[in-house]
């Protein structure tokens, strides 16, 4: 724990070190990304010896206020989250290096380099907390902070309105949290966890406790109807700090779910019901509106949101097996929830910075505009590949494995007479497929063809540290993907912590379903060396063949431009049209005049947030109405509002009274 | 072992005959004399032959295409049951991997596909995914009633041997679900009436102006999966249809060729009774097969 503690230090001395002024800019950054390194893979020591299943990793220190002790401990479910933490923090801050360069010398990176350290030492402390205080504190600490990375770009309007929707969503989670906490803390009588946890006490608040904790922390992970902060703030955040926030940030939603709910020994069915309902909605709904995004990085930021459903629907399956008391169903509902949680981490903040390196190059997140990258940019097109591929949960790479894990878990559901929990299967196919063809167009439209740009022409690779960092993100899924055996027993123990009572059990159902996970671990190998097979049987038959370049058969048409090309929104206009009332996109035409039309004719077209339109916005008006009456108590004078706060206590002593 | 080997080998000389049959039954319905039943042997053999002309927008993505989407459909043909023997590879919850390979050859097809920058082919790439959304649903749909009918996970039993064991009250699941698997297999393999293969008109297809641009052993890549994939779901369908569980492979082998040449006269013989209808209209089609299938899971319940 000493370790874990002194890494953290480093990582903040990283960010502090901005503020010395006697270094040059260059030197500053170099330092802070060397010493978030370095913090981060010593920190990594400790974490892997938990996941290897070595012992728990603990501090316990006594704290002056009465709401128990300083308790911060790493056991195998923390560690899962605090691993995937550590890698994609590393790779950020060496992506950081290099995307951040054009920005020193000519503006301040201090707030940027101090909250970037700041948000990872206390998305760490979040993971570790064992106290509810702390876990409080160490929450709004890191929301705060995420807060002052996404304004980074402040001065542009569209940056400062994501900025404050982010917070004002952040806040109302974390409201939740509070009132979820003290109910926690009244009824055990003790914020420590170790004290609340398996408490009798707490049970008859279970039902609201579970509801405060999805609303608090689905809010955080991007629960559909309370998800409308992440297609705004993704975007509008540097690229580093978007796969910093979406890889790991919104997972510590789904962590303070799994740890609010481990503290109950019995879990009703309604539960899992209501968790798996969240994850097929979030999951169908998030994929749909990534289709007919044509912003790289919002499209991403929606298909955060299809990731997270289809963790919440491996939760719910899990919970699910946990009431009818299947080991089966527990171990692979929770074990493909918690692996595709990892997953989830390595492929979306690789596909960020992959987007962050496309727009470093071309200045532009616009898929329309871009094109032909791939062969100007081979390293980070060949690593957005690898991050498409592995986010579509096709074989061979991570993301095949967690979903099948999901698949099976939920096939194993079907045995009861029950419909509900069938439906499970079909919606993540669907959502597969749909992933396919969200990722085929991303990739291909800004990848593949000729530029539709001058920038996109003129892209050249960019540098090694940016390279390097997604390599090494890329490496990771594809290491995943091929032996998903060395990573399973971790996931297994940290399941164990999930489920009351089964330290002894799990590991022996986990070895009875070795065969099962056997074939999976050998897809993927035999798909690769049916490839490579096949790799060598072309190449051998056209060696001694002519092989001749020529242009793209055109029908017969001389003028082909790239103008010409299907673009992202074209492909995606037939599948949109399928989902026209879930989506309805807005298109923008002027119409031609005349016999020789004057060339100013446009399309435009967008997919606005259906949730946030039809649903917030108007709930937003309205009670601006009504708020208007008592907006003169809100002048923005702090004496009179420790005013208030006096007259409030004195109210509540003469109520109590 | 020899048995395994048998049916890998079987898949792989066996496949290319069934666009063959296909044609000879369009050919006959329409007078026609028609090209040879082995054809697409000639053709296979001429393609693997030939050098290769690459367009200068495509990159490697273009040329890894075909293989990745051969390998694909390889590797998912080893977990289908031929004529009632275990297939060659399963395991628990492979008819996951087996969708999920398709899913791959589908993607890197797309994607190639867009690699040339041509909007013949970015068009097709974009029918074909829409299609696939409709289609791939269905296809779990189908594979949850056969997980109930027969409680087992992998196509091999699922297929092979359990369904045969199966309770008379999933009769009528069974006949909605050979319906549905029957338009999903038109779909996935592009037939009329989702897609027309024979025509020479970019703006009608699908998967033939998805690989316009594919030529020499590329093409001949893309033609024998295309004709894999064909074999696997008539396959499957067969079993569905006629259980082959007697437990005499000479027997079996006969029943199982002869149900794979009926459902393939039949394919035949639809392509040349129905005209390919309207694109827009297409999805219809498919929700209807989705929504037999969802009656199909419905039913499996009592």
């Amino acid at each position: 724990m000493i370790l874990f503690l002194s890494s953290l230090l480093l990582i903040f001395l990283g960010g502090a070190s901005a503020l010395v002024p006697a270094l040059s800019p260059r030197k500053k950054s170099v330092l802070h990304a060397g010493m978030i390194v370095a913090g981060c893979i010593a920190a990594l020591i400790p974490v892997c010896k938990v996941l290897l299943g070595g012992q728990l990793s603990s501090l316990h220190l006594p704290w002056t206020i009465p709401a128990g002790e300083i308790a911060l401990v790493i056991d195998p479910l923390s560690a899962i989250f605090l691993f995937l933490h550590f890698v994609v923090s590393g790779s950020s801050a060496v992506f950081g290096l290099s995307y951040f360069r054009h920005d020193e010398g000519k503006r301040s990176l201090k707030s940027l380099h101090f909250f970037f350290s700041v948000f990872i030492v206390f998305i760490a402390l979040v993971l570790t907390a064992q106290n509810g205080i702390l876990f409080l504190v160490a929450w709004e600490l890191m929301a705060t902070s995420a807060f002052f990375l996404v304004i980074f770009d402040g001065h542009e309007p569209q940056v400062r309105r994501a900025g404050f929707l982010y917070l004002a969503a952040t806040h109302i989670g974390t409201l939740c949290l509070f009132v979820a906490f003290v109910l926690l803390g009244a009824k055990a009588g003790s914020f420590d966890f170790d004290r609340i946890a398996g408490s009798p006490a707490i049970v008859p608040v279970s039902a609201s406790v579970f509801v405060l904790s999805i609303i608090g922390f689905g809010g955080k992970a991007g629960f559909m109807p309370l998800h409308i902060w992440l297609p705004e703030a993704h975007p509008a955040a540097p690229s580093p700090v978007s796969a910093l926030m979406s890889g790991v940030m919104i997972k510590t939603g789904i962590y303070g779910i799994l740890r609010i709910l481990s503290f109950y020994q019995i879990i009703p069915a309604w539960w899992g019901f209501t968790l798996g309902a969240i994850g097929v909605v979030s999951g169908s709904l998030g994929i749909i509106w990534a289709m007919a995004q044509s912003d790289f990085k919002r499209l991403l930021a929606y298909s955060s949101i299809e990731n997270v459903g289809i963790i919440t629907i491996g939760l719910g399956v899990g919970y699910l097996g946990l009431s009818f008391g299947n080991p089966v169903v527990i171990l692979f509902g929770f074990g493909g929830a918690l692996f595709h949680v990892v997953n989830h981490a390595l492929f979306k903040s690789l596909l960020f910075l992959g987007a962050g390196s496309v727009l470093h190059a071309t200045g532009n997140r616009d898929m329309e505009k871009q094109g032909g990258l791939l062969k100007r940019m081979p390293l980070t097109g060949l690593s957005v590949l690898l991050g498409s591929v592995a986010i579509c949960g096709l074989p061979p790479l991570n993301g095949f494995i967690s979903e099948w894990l999901i698949y099976y878990g939920a096939f194993h559901l079907g045995h009861g007479k029950d419909l509900y929990p069938l439906f499970g299967a079909p919606i993540l196919a669907l959502i597969g497929v749909l992933a396919a063809t969200c990722f085929t167009k991303a990739f291909g439209t800004q990848f593949l063809g000729s530029p539709r740009s001058r920038e996109a022409a003129g892209a050249r690779e960019s540098d090694v540290f940016m390279t390097w960092s997604m390599g090494f993100l890329g490496f990771c899924c594809c290491l995943i993907g091929l032996f998903p055996g060395t990573v399973l027993p971790a996931v297994g123990r940290a399941v164990s912590i999930l489920v009351p009572g089964s330290a002894e059990s799990l590991p022996s159902d986990l070895a009875d379903q070795a065969p099962v996970l056997l074939g999976i671990n050998w897809l993927a190998i035999g798909l690769g060396t049916i490839v490579f097979l096949f790799f060598l049987l072309r190449r051998a038959l056209i060696s001694k063949r002519p092989v001749t370049q020529a242009s793209t058969w055109g029908c017969g048409y001389a003028l082909v431009s790239p103008r010409m090309q299907y673009t992202s929104s074209s492909f995606a206009q037939f599948p949109v049209a399928l989902f026209q009332k879930l989506l309805r996109p807005i298109h923008e035409t002027s119409r031609l005049r005349g016999y020789f039309p004057e060339p100013q004719a446009r399309f435009a077209s967008r997919t606005p947030d259906l949730v946030w339109d039809r649903f917030l916005l108007p709930v937003i008006q309205r009670g601006q109405k009504w708020f208007l009456a008592v907006r003169g108590f809100q002048h923005g004078r702090v004496q009179l509002y420790l005013v208030y706060m006096f007259l409030f206590l004195v109210a509540l002593f003469l109520w109590k009274l | 072992m020899l048995t395994k080997i048998g049916s890998v080998l079987v898949t792989l000389l066996i496949a290319p005959l069934l666009p063959g049959i296909i044609n000879r039954v369009k050919a006959i319905f329409s007078g026609r004399q028609g090209p040879p039943l082995l054809q697409l042997y000639f053709d296979l053999f001429k393609l693997l032959k030939k050098g290769a002309v690459y367009s200068t927008t495509t990159t490697w993505i273009f040329r890894a295409g075909p293989i990745v989407s051969l390998a694909g459909l390889l590797l998912a043909s080893l977990f289908v049951p031929l004529a009632g023997a275990s297939s060659p590879l399963s395991f628990s919850g492979d008819v996951v991997a087996f969708a999920y390979l398709l899913g791959l050859a589908r993607f890197f097809t797309v994607l190639a596909a867009l690699d040339t920058g041509s909007s013949f082919e970015g068009m097709g790439a974009s029918r074909e995914v829409t299609f696939s959304i409709l289609a791939e649903p269905t296809l779990f749909i189908i594979f949850i009633v056969l997980v109930r009918c027969t409680g087992s996970l992998s196509l091999s039993t699922m297929f092979g041997q359990a369904i045969s064991l199966m309770p008379a009250k999933f009769a009528a699941s069974l006949v909605l679900i050979v319906f549905s698997l029957f338009v999903v297999c038109l779909a996935e393999n592009s037939r009329i009436p989702v897609d027309d293969p024979a025509t020479h008109l970019e703006l009608t297809m699908i998967h033939e102006v998805m690989v316009l641009d594919h030529g020499g052993p590329d093409l001949a890549f893309i033609l024998y999966g295309a004709s894999i994939k064909l074999f696997l779901l008539v396959a499957l369908m067969a079993h569905l249809i006629l259980p082959m569980d007697s437990g005499d492979p000479v027997r079996e082998w006969i029943y199982f060729g002869a149900t794979v040449a009926t459902l393939t006269i039949v394919i035949g013989f639809v392509e040349s009774a129905m005209a390919r209808i309207r694109m827009i209209r297409v999805p219809r089609l498919l929700t209807a097969a989705c929504i037999i299938a969802l009656i199909g899971m419905i039913l499996s319940l009592r």
